[in-house]
């Protein structure tokens, strides 16, 4: 277990800016997501931990000891690779012992703990057995085995679920999960799908353009979007920016969406602000209609819940409701669309 | 019924394709070396074993042992001369990929007496190397390089590095480097990594390109010619001079398909270890 700590962490591609003033403090035993759209850098940060890429400048520290002048090979860091990286010509035991191996271990203590480890991740009496003649599932079980053998002082995966069908990226998010609580190593896990960081991490960190957008845990990133990129990243469709007057209504193209509470209560001017779809009511329209009028675009049934996408001029909002009491609107017809302003925050455009 | 036997019609023009220029001959050459020689033509129609009984002399045992020697080693320095160079070059930036890569198809493009011709001035004791290293005063009494065991190995490397270069150059450009980056992470240092994870995984094309090489290197006639010594000749240069020069087309004929057996033999050795390997991995 390490605490890990980087500071002002720059990359840069010839012109292009991979990664500006990256700072970020790691806990010992947390599990991190880094997460964020192609090109972002998270992969990026990844191999700059693991020691596969340089940074340009800034300071990484682990246990407060400098990192940057530690080659990769005696970084002691497990990495689960997007192609997992088995190495084809060793079979299954003799990959899970291989870092063992180059670390001098005796031949006996090494198969022993690349044994444990198989059963650990499930995959007891495939020790002899090819990696090329693997499925999916236990090609990554074995990668996992491999980085974890070796002890590590950071485990890090870079989307190591991508290639995965759902279910089976589902199950292994929760072994992961589960091992890692009861090893305690601090992990850092790269994905690009929202879903899989919040079930995972023990805290998301969301990068965009190279830049750190928000850190927190899973409930607080998804609950309270602090930028409008991590609002859409994570989901947050209803993002507009109404006129504030100190606790007087709030007005969005002159029609009153209600009176504002708790910090939105003492804003006064344009303000953008968000509600997820969970918090949108829709209403048969009104014989005034003097609130929110939109049509509806697009109906989809997700099993659990209703999802309605409807248009106001320019402007989308999304409502969601849990199916069995989901309004009953169809393409095409129009509604009353009202915000639960309580659970209205501020973010910055 | 008319289009169901399109794809064998189509099968047929391959088949054909080696009826007509392999098994014809080959099929020609097998039955010429049963034949007598006829002093005053190429042959007498017979069904005799003393072309074969030749062979075991030591004279054609002698060669037949330096041709496997030479073709050997030919194959295997060019094989680890190549792919190293393979390995840093495909790392290299995109331009100079390139440059190499064009490089290496114009030396394809050379012929065996081209580059037969350049090591023989440069092998030369009046202009070439020794000339040099004789003006520089690294060599007291400068004489020629050639011929030699040692130039006409050059000579070989020179004819068959192109060829394996650019045969070890997709497969090399487009392997998953995270293989070596996992290597590293997991703790082996940046200079094993090579021994460790590449080498490993690229023993089944290396063993292949060695036993192209091995074939190839057995048949060429115009380097141990130009650049060996007659000590050095193979078993080509030796079939030529049976064949043609001693007008003894059997025994020409006979040495052949013993030629030709022996490179079955290893080829079959060869691609037997590299399946038992395949099967233990």
């Amino acid at each position: 277990m390490a605490r890990l700590s980087l500071k002002n962490i720059q990359k840069t591609f010839g012109n292009f800016q991979a990664l500006e003033d990256v700072n970020l403090d790691i806990a010992s035993g947390e599990f991190i997501c880094l997460l964020g759209g192609s090109g972002c850098g998270k992969t990026t940060l990844l191999r700059i931990i693991a020691g596969l890429e340089d940074q340009t400048s800034g300071e990484m520290l682990l246990e407060g000891a400098d990192l940057t002048k530690v080659h990769c090979h005696k970084r002691n860091v497990g990495m689960v690779f997007q192609s997992l990286a088995l190495f084809p010509h060793l079979n299954v035991g003799q990959n899970i012992a291989y870092g063992l191996d180059v670390r001098g271990v005796a031949k006996n203590t090494r198969l022993a703990r690349a044994r444990d480890l198989l059963e650990v991740v499930g995959l007891t009496g495939l020790f002899e057995r090819p990696v090329s003649a693997l499925s999916g599932g236990q090609r990554q079980r074995v990668a996992i085995a491999r980085a974890l053998a070796i002890e590590p002082t950071l485990f890090l995966m870079d989307e190591p679920f991508s290639a995965l069908d759902a279910g089976l990226r589902e199950h292994l998010q929760i072994e992961v999960k589960k091992l890692q609580r009861k090893l305690g190593v601090t992990t850092i896990f790269v994905t690009h799908d929202q879903n899989e960081a919040m079930s995972i991490a023990d805290r998301i960190v969301i990068l965009n353009e190279g830049r750190i957008e928000q850190a927190g845990s899973p409930t607080e990133v998804y609950a309270r979007p602090q930028t409008r990129f991590v609002a859409d990243f994570m989901g947050t469709n209803n993002i507009f920016s109404p006129e504030f007057s100190q606790g007087g209504p709030v007005m969005l193209d002159g029609v009153d969406l209600g009176s504002p509470q708790g910090d939105l209560a003492a804003l006064s001017g344009k303000y953008t602000i968000a509600v997820r779809p969970e918090y949108v009511r829709l209403k048969p329209v009104s014989a005034d209609e003097s609130g929110l009028i939109g049509t509806v675009d697009f109906v989809r049934h997700l099993g659990a819940s209703v999802e309605t996408e409807l248009s106001v001029g320019e402007r989308t909002f999304i409502h969601t409701m849990v199916s069995d009491r989901a309004p009953d609107f169809q393409v095409g017809d129009r509604a009353e669309i009202q915000f639960d302003l309580s659970h209205a925050w501020v973010i910055l455009s | 019924m008319k289009r169901s036997l399109v794809p064998y019609l189509i099968g047929l023009f391959p088949l054909a394709m080696m009826v007509v220029f392999f098994l014809a001959p080959l099929a020609f050459m097998i039955v010429v070396s049963f034949y007598e020689r006829d002093p005053l033509g190429f042959y007498k129609v017979s069904f005799v074993w003393d072309n074969y009984a030749k062979f075991f002399s030591s004279f054609y045992y002698t060669i037949s042992m330096r041709s496997l020697w030479s073709a050997s080693l030919g194959a295997l320095v060019v094989v680890l001369l190549a792919f190293p160079a393979m390995y840093i070059i495909v790392d290299m930036h995109r331009r100079w990929q390139l440059f190499w890569v064009i490089l290496l198809l114009s030396l394809m493009c050379l012929s065996e007496v081209i580059i037969g011709f350049a090591w023989l001035i440069l092998f030369s004791e009046s202009s070439g190397i020794p000339k040099f290293l004789g003006w520089v005063g690294l060599w007291e009494n400068p004489r020629s390089l050639s011929p030699s065991f040692g130039a006409m190995l050059i000579g070989f490397i020179t004819l068959g590095f192109s060829l394996v270069a650019l045969m070890f150059y997709p497969q090399m450009a487009q392997r998953d480097r995270s293989i070596e980056e996992a290597a590293l992470t997991l703790g082996t240092p940046p200079a094993r990594v090579f021994y460790k994870v590449v080498l490993p995984n690229f023993t089944p094309a290396i063993v292949s390109s060695v036993a192209t090489m091995f074939v190839y290197f057995l048949g060429v006639f115009v380097m141990p010619t130009m650049l060996g010594r007659p000590q050095d000749w193979n078993m080509t240069v030796i079939i030529t001079d049976k064949a043609v020069g001693d007008a003894n087309m059997p025994l020409g004929a006979a040495l052949s398909v013993i030629m030709l057996l022996f490179t079955l033999l290893i080829i079959g050795g060869l691609m037997l270890a590299s399946r038992k390997r395949e099967a233990s991995s």
